[in-house]
């Protein structure tokens, strides 16, 4: 059983792995089925926003040019799909557009919580990005965010 | 004289619905119109945090998904009374507009020929000409729609990151303003779709076939060579010479909440001004008053309650009773009491298009004439999205989002329409507590694919087939033209299932 998740699923993912299968090309799966060609780099990979997200420039409201990852809810960097890598209609993505990334390719989608805000334990993310621990995390995001240039911090960077 | 039960599926069309029709002999005296899959949208976003919707709601539909985006902005817009500012609305406008023209080519070429590609026209004149154009996956026509309706989302893709599925229109505006670059890419996939249009499907400039303004100027338009030759020439002849001017009459009612919001105004206005009811018996226009929505369910498999509901009354509680005379898991919605019909055709029809309304006096309501109008408003969408690009170039740089107040949305209630491809589109929301506690959808195609109501009257569709006469009950071909004419989307209309197994027939 393969799983193309995605909500929708990218057309892209759908075609390609059709045709590799109808090849006999390999497709290899990860723990949850869904083929590591099209699900093998999180969704913050490729976000015009990454130095916005690096050096903690964090909105706290929608219509902007910062980081949604800290307070309106982008799962970007822990779900795994190929919204940055591929793009979607040859063009862009949510992130790239302003509007969060909603997880929409793991089992969970659409989360419990509040889609636009980011579920916190104190002043850090429940879900931090994937693989980092809660002490590394706020370490260098402290650091990061004192070493935020200044055309990060006047927003002058169009993501 | 002995009655048949005929059950047909109907594929090419959005969702899953299935038409039950009582023959007597080869006429069809009864029909029941099933939508056979329930999703639950309605309930499950009860107790969501109210902007929770701009992300479920899309997720309704596969190809109007942008519609419900919109509709829901409105209704939450409404709710806390906030201004939007011209800039957000013409891009939400230039958005939508893409959509519709996406799907309004995709049913008419990917859905709605196919059906004269049938064995049983193959001895017509015409059915050489038709093949070529119309002929799945390989007609020419076929395949400059496939690019021409792929292209016009990227402008989705610009402003949106991605089509279908983003959820960039926010209650206050959207998530980023155009800028003079994009601009540029917008217009450059508006001209290449204008080109495919006046190319492929009308064979004339948009600007003859938009001056075209009675029935008399358009048939003589027709019988140029290029016009006839053309995707609308060749429909039009072809759907003529078979009769489907003379099918699917219907409600003769027609509903329309209006066509584009107006990017000046202020809070949510009262009332789009192109809306309307139009009556095809007398050509009067009444004035559309939302007020006078309602839903019944006494023919649909809901928990029963008497007459009709007005959505923020409305409940939606699944009650599946099989073998009663309920018969659907879609709603029967009326406006007062009346039974209407709503798509591109009462979209012209109120929008005041003299040629559509010269061509319903002269003929009536026909299927004909309803797929006709939606590719006629597609002319008229491409005219609106270069006026729309004009316009946009003056905002640039003006806000495109203004932020609502903390607050906004702890309680209240609120409602938006929008036109969608298929016809008008309403959400209703109530919030107590900043959790939504109702939220209730009409769709266009709950309008059309309505069940009885507790008076018995028949929805649109069921009217549009009853006294049809088969030609061979054992392929309903007649069927099938006069639904698809509809676009029907069924994701959208019910609000899932098991079913009974009866003999069946794909059309």
């Amino acid at each position: 059983m393969i799983n193309l998740a995605g909500c929708p699923t990218h057309p892209t993912t759908i075609t390609r792995s059709l045709a590799m299968i109808a090849q006999g090309l390999p497709l290899e799966l990860d723990g949850l089925n869904r083929p590591r060609a099209f699900y093998g780099s999180t969704v913050h990979q490729g976000c015009t926003r990454n130095e916005y997200h690096e050096y903690n420039l964090e909105e706290t409201q929608l219509g902007g040019r910062g980081c949604l990852f800290f307070n309106l809810g982008c799962q970007g960097p822990n779900t795994l799909a190929n919204c940055n890598t591929e793009l979607w209609n040859g063009r862009s993505s949510k992130p790239r557009a302003g509007v969060p990334c909603f997880g929409c390719t793991a089992p969970g989608f659409p989360k419990d919580g509040d889609l636009f805000r980011t579920e916190k334990i104190g002043a850090v993310p429940v879900a931090l990005p994937l693989g980092v621990s809660r002490a590394h995390y706020i370490a260098y995001k402290n650091l990061a965010q004192a070493a935020m240039p200044l055309r990060i911090k006047n927003r002058d960077m169009e993501p | 004289m002995a009655r048949t039960t005929l059950n047909i599926d109907l594929n090419r069309v959005e969702g899953d619905l299935e038409f039950q029709v009582e023959l007597e002999g080869r006429r069809i005296v009864d029909a029941r119109c099933v939508g056979t899959l329930f999703r639950g949208f309605e309930q499950l976003l009860i107790g969501r945090a109210p902007m929770d919707g701009l992300v479920i709601t899309p997720r309704v539909c596969g190809i109007c998904g942008t519609a419900h985006l919109y509709t829901a902005a409105l209704a939450l817009e409404r709710l806390a009374q906030l201004p939007v500012t011209p800039h957000a609305t013409l891009v939400r406008n230039l958005c939508l507009m893409a959509e519709n023209v996406q799907s309004d080519l995709r049913q008419s070429f990917l859905f709605f020929t196919p059906d004269f590609v049938h064995p049983r026209y193959a001895g017509l004149p015409l059915f050489a000409d038709i093949e070529s154009a119309f002929a799945p996956l390989k007609g020419r026509v076929v395949r400059a729609t496939l690019a021409a309706s792929r292209k016009v989302v990227e402008l989705v893709a610009i402003f949106g990151g991605q089509w279908p599925h983003s959820s960039y229109m926010l209650p206050g505006g959207i998530t980023r303003g155009a800028t003079a670059r994009e601009l540029i890419d917008c217009q450059d996939i508006v001209d290449q779709v204008i080109r495919y249009y006046e190319d492929e499907v009308i064979g004339d400039s948009l600007d003859n076939w938009l001056a075209l303004n009675d029935a008399d100027s358009f048939f003589s338009w027709l019988n140029a060579a290029p016009h006839a030759a053309s995707a609308i020439g060749l429909l039009t002849r072809f759907a003529r010479r078979i009769g489907l001017h003379k099918t699917g009459i219907g409600a003769r009612h027609f509903l329309s909440a209006g066509a584009w919001h107006n990017p000046q105004y202020g809070p949510a206005p009262a009332s789009l001004p192109d809306a309307g009811i139009y009556h095809a018996d007398t050509g009067q226009l009444d004035p559309f008053d939302p007020a006078l929505i309602n839903e019944h369910v006494r023919h649909a498999w809901y928990r029963p309650y008497p007459g009709g509901l007005h959505p923020f009354a409305g409940e939606t509680v699944p009650d599946y009773q099989p073998d009663t005379d309920r018969y659907t898991w879609a709603k029967a919605p009326r406006y007062g009491e009346l039974v209407v019909e709503a798509g591109p055709l009462a979209e012209l029809l109120t929008g005041g298009d003299t040629l559509i309304r010269s061509l319903l006096a002269c003929e009536g309501p026909n299927t004909w004439l309803r797929q006709f109008a939606r590719l006629r408003r597609t002319g008229h969408t491409l005219h609106h999205m270069k006026q729309h690009l004009a316009d946009l170039a003056g905002q640039l740089g003006t806000p495109h989002y203004l932020p609502p107040p903390a607050d906004a949305f702890d309680k209240g209630e609120g409602y938006g329409f929008v036109q969608a491809a298929r016809g008008s589109l309403g959400h209703w929301i109530q919030v107590e507590n900043g959790r939504i506690s109702r939220y209730q959808i009409v769709t266009p195609t709950a309008w059309n694919a309505s069940p009885k109501d507790s008076a018995g009257r028949h929805g649109h569709w069921e009217q549009s087939v009853i006294g049809l006469e088969l030609a061979d009950p054992s392929d309903p071909i007649e069927i099938g033209h006069i639904v698809r004419a509809h676009d029907p989307c069924l994701v959208c209309t019910v609000h899932f299932v098991g079913r009974s197994e009866k003999h069946r027939y794909g059309v």
